[in-house]
């Protein structure tokens, strides 16, 4: 048990901030993947898509570091979506994937697909929305469960990195912002709605790295859940700690409670998520 | 990174099972912490792990300890018991901090004189904080200790002190200064709960599954040589000790064991609905947050170093965890759970505790809003 980074989750991490650092953000996995990041770890991908999404990157990397080496044994290549955990609907990178695993039974199975014929739809939660339609046959497959795990521990992931952010911007916010001749961080009543918060990002944090450590499909719906109900809860209370300017676009809050509002409606709200650690531990 | 327990952990805990097999009651493990403080049997088994070097294989060797560099075999213990009733009683409380803080702050004499008994499960400890007048707001407590010669005399009284009924000795804070002046003019005390002018009362209570007592000090006489750290200087000391006792009690892992047995017996009823069976695993994920939160406290805080505010928010964490396990409890309980010494009823009743043994969760998110998100301090 040990809960400092060892020297090749520090490196990864490095990388990572490297890749964030170079260039425009429609380069970023590219950059990532060609840093060899695709390749990591459960738990090494789970630290680097937590640094990703706290830095605010809108990135595939997550579903290509955790899932796709469950279908593949080497990189495919391309941008994938996944679809139909909920239902049909539109997904996350839809419109731009090259590959799509559709859930069939207690498989999951991968196409190929032309972004060309994708389509986009009108959505504002951050993640470019939308359908991608399979075609021919699939190219790959894995179960079903161990699909959803890694998909849980990638959305468990960014879900901490954007709570992370919102945080640190609600509590640099209550500093810096006076009212009634003092700093709102200095009423009291709004400290223990952030340190409440402070509570919930914590515990999804360290759930999330812990599931992802043992990378078992029970661990990884109990963070889901876990980051998931950490993720309602936030987007109310850290728009409402700021005020009207969290809305605005300069601001910038809305990255991150739009993307938390995406992760926490994804794969189900917590209850989906806990219904499902439920099962697995006791039916 | 890395969150496995090692071969030689999981050989101590199995060892640690079979040993609490071998040598607890039948029926012991539905049993409350703290139900027990100081019953024959639990004085009994303290000394058996004792003997084994099991109370405080954490602290130096000079003083009856282990000498364990790694918080993991203490971690391991604190949580297997507790989960199990807590057969330590009351004397859980005098390794995971009592011990701790005259480690910390205690001199050559009385290391030597306070410390083996406690390593051996020879001694039942009690604390002296809150005070009719003064709660979370301890620095306004009244309770004077002022100097004699070689002794103190002590006037005062102290409330919800649970574990005094037959402890030997009162980690007590009394007012030795002014309250404007250094360390708010407060001292700690180990006070013989055997002194002339001690006496101990029950405060009848709802809780039924845990005694708190009302303490009255009546110019009672203690040496100086009881007097832990300087003058005016409890705070220093205080504080770390406060850190090791949020931590000290794994209740997110008996709240899990509740949990499991609350949710086994509504599947086995036929009343286990899917929104129940949900929110039971949301609150299952609110005890393993709290467990990885304490586990990364222990691990900052091994060899008395300060583990810093994450200490407070992870027994925020742990207040969090005790009720959502009570409310899925409640929420799948039938009339007969109303029964006294129910699994759910007992539940209830410990996490109300929990929201105010070790300071209250309003204390933690006041630590954690200034230490951890560096808020302003409150006016």
């Amino acid at each position: 048990m040990d809960f400092e980074l060892d020297g090749a989750q520090a490196a990864v991490l490095a990388r990572v901030d490297a890749a964030l650092a170079q260039g425009p953000e429609d380069e970023l996995f590219e950059r990532l993947r060609s840093a060899g990041l695709a390749a990591l770890n459960p738990l090494a991908a789970t630290l680097a898509a937590e640094r990703l999404s706290r830095a605010g990157a809108v990135t595939p990397f997550a579903v290509h570091a955790l899932v796709l080496p469950l279908l593949f044994e080497t990189d495919p290549g391309g941008v994938a979506a996944i679809a139909g955990t909920r239902g049909e609907g539109p997904v996350a990178f839809g419109a731009q994937a090259n590959l799509l695993i559709r859930f069939e039974g207690d498989t999951a199975a991968a196409y190929r697909c032309d972004p060309a014929r994708g389509t986009a739809t009108q959505a504002n939660y951050i993640y470019p929305l939308g359908r991608a339609v399979p075609e021919g046959q699939a190219i790959g497959r894995a179960p079903a469960a161990a699909v959803r795990r890694r998909m849980r521990l990638a959305l468990a992931a960014e879900a901490v990195g954007a709570l992370d952010a919102a945080l640190a911007m609600t509590a640099s916010y209550l500093t810096g912002r006076e009212q009634f001749g003092r700093p709102l961080g200095a009423f009291q009543a709004l400290q223990h709605r952030a340190a409440e918060l402070a509570v919930r990002v914590e515990g999804a944090r360290w759930l999330t790295r812990t599931a992802a450590w043992s990378d078992q499909d029970e661990d990884a719906a109990l963070a889901a859940a876990h980051a998931t109900r950490a993720a309602r809860r936030m987007a109310w209370e850290a728009h409402q700690l700021h005020g009207a300017r969290g809305f605005t676009d300069a601001y910038g809050l809305g990255r991150h409670t739009l993307r938390l509002q995406y992760l926490s409606i994804a794969m189900g709200g917590p209850g989906a998520h806990g219904g499902d650690a439920g099962r697995a531990r006791w039916l | 990174m890395e969150f496995g327990w090692s071969a030689e952990e999981e050989a101590f805990r199995a060892e640690l099972l079979a040993f609490a097999d071998a040598n607890l009651p039948a029926g012991w493990t539905t049993r409350i912490p703290g139900e027990e403080p100081y019953s024959d049997f639990t004085v009994e088994f303290c000394r058996k792990l004792g003997a084994k070097g099991w109370l405080a294989p954490h602290w130096p060797e000079a003083y009856g300890g282990g000498g364990d560099v790694s918080p993991w075999r203490f971690t391991i213990l604190s949580e297997e018991l507790w989960a199990m009733g807590e057969p330590r009683g009351s004397q859980y409380m005098n390794t995971n901090w009592i011990g701790p803080a005259i480690i910390a702050a205690g001199t050559e004499d009385q290391k030597r004189r306070f410390l083996p008994p406690i390593a051996a499960g020879e001694a039942l400890w009690c604390q002296g904080f809150s005070e009719p007048g003064a709660g979370s707001d301890l620095g306004a407590m009244s309770t004077k200790a002022v100097r004699d010669g070689d002794d103190y005399v002590i006037t005062g009284e102290k409330v919800w002190t649970s574990y005094a009924g037959k402890a030997h000795h009162c980690f007590l804070l009394a007012r030795t200064g002014d309250p404007a002046g250094e360390g708010q003019g407060i001292s700690i005390f180990l006070v013989p709960m055997d002194a002339p002018g001690v006496s101990v009362a029950p405060i009848p209570s709802m809780l039924d599954i845990h005694v708190i007592h009302h303490l009255k000090f009546d110019a009672a006489r203690v040496s100086a040589a009881n007097r832990l750290g300087p003058e005016n200087g409890a705070w220093p000391i205080v504080r770390e000790a406060l850190v090791n006792e949020r931590v000290g009690a794994p209740r997110h892992i008996r709240a899990a064991r509740v949990l499991d047995q609350v949710v086994a017996a509504a599947k086995a009823a036929d009343r286990l609905e899917d929104r129940a069976l949900a929110a039971a695993g949301e609150a299952r994920a609110v005890c393993l947050a709290a467990r990885a939160l304490v586990h990364k406290v222990r691990q900052m805080g091994a060899g008395g170093r300060d583990p810093g505010a994450l200490a407070y928010l992870a027994r925020a964490a742990v207040v969090d965890a005790e009720r959502a396990v009570a409310d899925v409890a409640a929420d799948l309980a039938g009339p007969e759970d109303l029964t006294s010494g129910s699994v759910t009823d007992g539940e209830f009743r410990t996490a109300l505790i929990a929201g105010l043994g070790g300071g209250s969760y309003e204390t933690q998110l006041n630590l954690v809003a200034r230490l951890w998100l560096k808020l302003p301090k409150a006016a």
